[in-house]
């Protein structure tokens, strides 16, 4: 069953608006992911030392790390990663899916679903 | 009495003076004696003028050069600005969104259907406040001359399709004629806003249940072949009045609630391809806007991509 399988994957958030943060978490949640939070860059990082996800969903424009310095760190473990921002400039990222903001919950969730039945 | 009495000038001798080969004046010397002036002089004077002239040039070279240094930082400084409020902006109305959806998610999931409606009206008046501020956005970058786009080839039947799937589900539907696949160079996100542009604009203007028609194709003239896009409406029409000023920033017809940006915004972003937005309007007929981009039929290989 679908469900099932959502329901041992681990989403990593990263993002440094705590509102949009907790929207998508509660989202994630409430689809039967398990969710991880990084608020930035850095904290991102380190998440994923202590535990590697099966996806990241992060924000480009943070403290404390640039966004091109997290998406080349985020490649380093080859974990799918779809790039959440109002910053169009990123759209066409090598490697990564770009999610415009303010982003479609249904459209969001979908690309995460897609991306982690590929993975 | 004229000047040339009263200083007591009685002999004279005038070269041009250039600046970067253009005549800007001239360099005159005079004398209270008759025939002062030799060969040796006039040519010393030459000298004098073809010197001032060379520093001239210099000089303006370096004003020049710190005009555009300067324009460059403030265009950098604008685009630094409006990519900041965009970010902050979307910040704001993220979560707002996120929320909403989430209600309509989980209204549908458990079948409430009033919470349902209520969700999607909410989401759709945010929605339209998103377009307003993102117009808005666009607006400031034409102003500030920092409105870029990226051109590359795009079958712009497979995008007018997609464009207009938004729009069927609508009380009027998008008719899609005309070729396939039609290759332009154009800027895919920017030519995307200009049609859902148009097509909302024939779409308010459309009478309950009338289809909008939307054609695609290449057309050729004297100055190249150009990409086409033309949306036709059955309503009545861009009024007489308002047709010199229909692509003017700010106007806004009878039936239109925005703040009359979004045929404004398709014909500077048709400009900024080089191509074109017109409007052609024969009274009781509706209105028909002919959007051209250049053909990207040159460019090898796009047909062999296209599907």
């Amino acid at each position: 069953m679908e469900q099932t399988s959502g329901t041992q994957r681990l989403v990593l958030v990263v993002e440094d608006n705590p509102l949009t943060l907790d929207a998508v978490v509660a989202a994630l949640d409430e689809e039967g992911y398990r969710v991880r939070r990084a608020v930035d860059g850095m904290d991102a990082i380190g998440e994923m030392q202590q535990e590697v996800p099966d996806l990241v969903i992060a924000d480009i424009h943070m403290p404390r790390m640039s966004g091109g310095e997290l998406v080349r760190r985020l490649r380093e473990w080859n974990v799918p990663v779809i790039l959440l921002s109002a910053d169009t400039n990123w759209s066409r990222t090598a490697g990564v899916v770009f999610v415009p903001k303010p982003f479609d919950l249904d459209h969001l969730l979908d690309v995460a679903a897609n991306l982690l039945d590929e993975g | 009495m004229g000047i040339v009495e009263l200083l007591g000038v009685r002999s004279a001798a005038i070269v041009p003076l250039n600046v970067a080969g253009n005549r800007r004046g001239v360099v005159i010397a005079s004398s209270a004696q008759h025939d002062f002036f030799t060969e040796e002089d006039l040519r010393f004077l030459q000298a004098v003028a073809r010197w001032v002239g060379a520093l001239a040039h210099r000089a303006e070279l370096v004003q020049q050069l710190t005009a555009e240094a300067a324009e460059r930082g403030r265009r950098l400084a604008a685009d630094e600005l409006v990519t900041v409020l965009a970010h902050d902006l979307g910040n704001y109305l993220a979560p707002i969104k996120a929320r909403i959806d989430l209600l309509r998610r989980r209204a549908r999931r458990e079948d409430r259907q009033r919470d349902l409606q209520d969700a999607e009206a909410a989401s759709q008046a945010l929605d339209r406040l998103r377009r307003l501020i993102a117009d808005l956005l666009d607006v400031g970058r034409l102003d500030q001359g920092i409105f870029a786009i990226s051109p590359q080839a795009v079958d712009l039947s497979g995008l007018a399709r997609e464009t207009a799937a938004a729009f069927q589900a609508g009380s009027n539907a998008v008719r899609i004629g005309g070729e396939s696949p039609v290759p332009a160079l154009a800027d895919p996100d920017r030519l995307r806003q200009a049609l859902e542009n148009l097509l909302s604009n024939a779409v308010r203007h459309s009478p309950e249940g009338a289809p909008v028609h939307l054609d695609v194709g290449l057309e050729g003239n004297g100055d190249g072949r150009w990409a086409v896009l033309t949306v036709s409406d059955q309503g009545p029409g861009v009024p007489p009045d308002l047709l010199p000023r229909v692509f003017n920033r700010y106007v806004r017809g009878s039936g239109s609630s925005g703040l009359g940006l979004g045929l404004y915004l398709a014909s500077r972003i048709a400009a900024a391809h080089g191509g074109s937005l017109t409007v052609d309007s024969p009274p009781g007929q509706g209105a028909r806007f002919r959007l051209a981009v250049p053909s990207g039929d040159e460019l090898s290989g796009f047909r062999g991509e296209a599907p």
